[in-house]
């Protein structure tokens, strides 16, 4: 099934310079319709009010990680929110992160700094190719 | 640090700094007019061991730790918040400037536009390291701060043995770390709020030029 660009996207970084970096690149293959959120809090409520098709988080974020908004998303998983596919963009690049993300049931991770093609193949893996 | 150990005997009884300053003064007071060469040269040893010593006490005295919790630690952690602060600025300039470009360019020929397009991603892709350099720079303000609670603690054990050393400040002779000196032309760029901005230094100007 085609991937549908039109779906909301929503980032989550607590440096609003990788928010718009994110948000640039992301329309550069695309992909329009991009909500953004500093914390891991802040993007729990904006998904209460929006069903978002994707979701691309930091790791290190005060006061809720991304791994905690990451373990507070799928445990949702009676609901359509506990499925939507998560990415970890961070500069963490500890295995141990690694694993602990993948255990948490992140989708893909890309570590900083990266590129657009990185993150289009890495949306691709998830997603399905566009 | 040189003369920095204890001094013990066969006993391993401890001397400290004062008992062995008085030792020295008790010898150099039985040789005070030393005949021979060896009583010269015993006599010369004793009077630069004691000079180390003293030395020694001055320097103890002259670290002031608290200087290092009170103006270095803060006065680093400040100037770091503003590199971060800055390359920000910075980073939001540069990709205000790409945006631009980006509208600018749709009218142009497809391929002139692609490769164009290609450039501006690559200038978007490096703007990353605003956020990797903040991150690092954050673990060095985490460093500092740990330096500055051991310091404290230094402090403390400091006061114990050389009291005035907390209370009193005494410069370092040496030269020391010093972020900001407003006695020299060369202090680099100043704090926000400190320096006086741009608009102010064209009104100092004008006013030059009115005389």
């Amino acid at each position: 099934m085609a991937v549908n660009k039109e779906m909301n996207v929503l980032i989550v970084d607590d440096y609003k310079t990788m928010l718009r970096v994110i948000r640039n690149l992301l329309g550069q293959i695309g992909f329009k319709n991009v909500d953004e959120a500093n914390d891991g809090q802040h993007a729990l409520e904006l998904m209460r009010h929006k069903n978002y098709g994707l979701i691309i988080s930091d790791w290190n974020m005060e006061p809720m990680s991304g791994l905690d908004l990451l373990k507070s998303v799928r445990s949702q998983a009676a609901t359509p929110v506990g499925k939507t596919p998560f990415i970890m963009i961070t500069a963490e690049n500890k295995m141990e992160n690694v694993v602990a993300a993948k255990q948490a049931g992140v989708n893909n991770y890309i570590v900083k700094p990266f590129s657009a093609e990185i993150l289009k193949g890495k949306m691709a893996s998830v997603l399905g190719e566009f | 640090m040189p003369g920095s150990q204890p001094l013990k005997d066969g006993d391993d009884a401890v001397y400290d700094r004062a008992q062995v300053v008085s030792i020295i003064n008790s010898v150099l007071s039985k040789v005070e007019t030393p005949q021979s060469d060896w009583e010269r040269r015993i006599y010369q040893e004793m009077q630069d061991l004691k000079a180390v010593i003293e030395a020694l006490r001055q320097e103890l005295r002259s670290v002031a730790p608290g200087d290092i919790s009170r103006d270095h630690i803060p006065g680093a952690t400040d100037e770091l918040d503003a590199v971060v602060n800055l390359t920000e600025e910075a980073t939001n300039k540069i990709m205000n400037a790409c945006d631009q470009v980006q509208n600018d360019i749709s009218g142009l020929p497809d391929d002139m536009q692609s490769r164009l397009q290609e450039q501006l991603t690559n200038i978007f892709e490096a703007c990353t390291f605003q956020d990797i350099t903040g991150q690092r720079i954050s673990k060095v303000i985490a460093a500092l701060k740990e330096i500055d609670g051991k310091t404290q603690d230094m402090v403390a054990v400091l006061q114990t043995h050389f009291p005035e050393s907390g209370q009193q400040k005494i410069t370092r002779p040496a030269t020391p770390v010093v972020l900001s000196d407003p006695d020299s032309l060369m202090n680099g760029p100043q704090l926000p709020g400190q320096g006086v901005s741009q608009d102010d230094i064209d009104r100092i100007l004008q006013e030059f030029d009115k005389i």
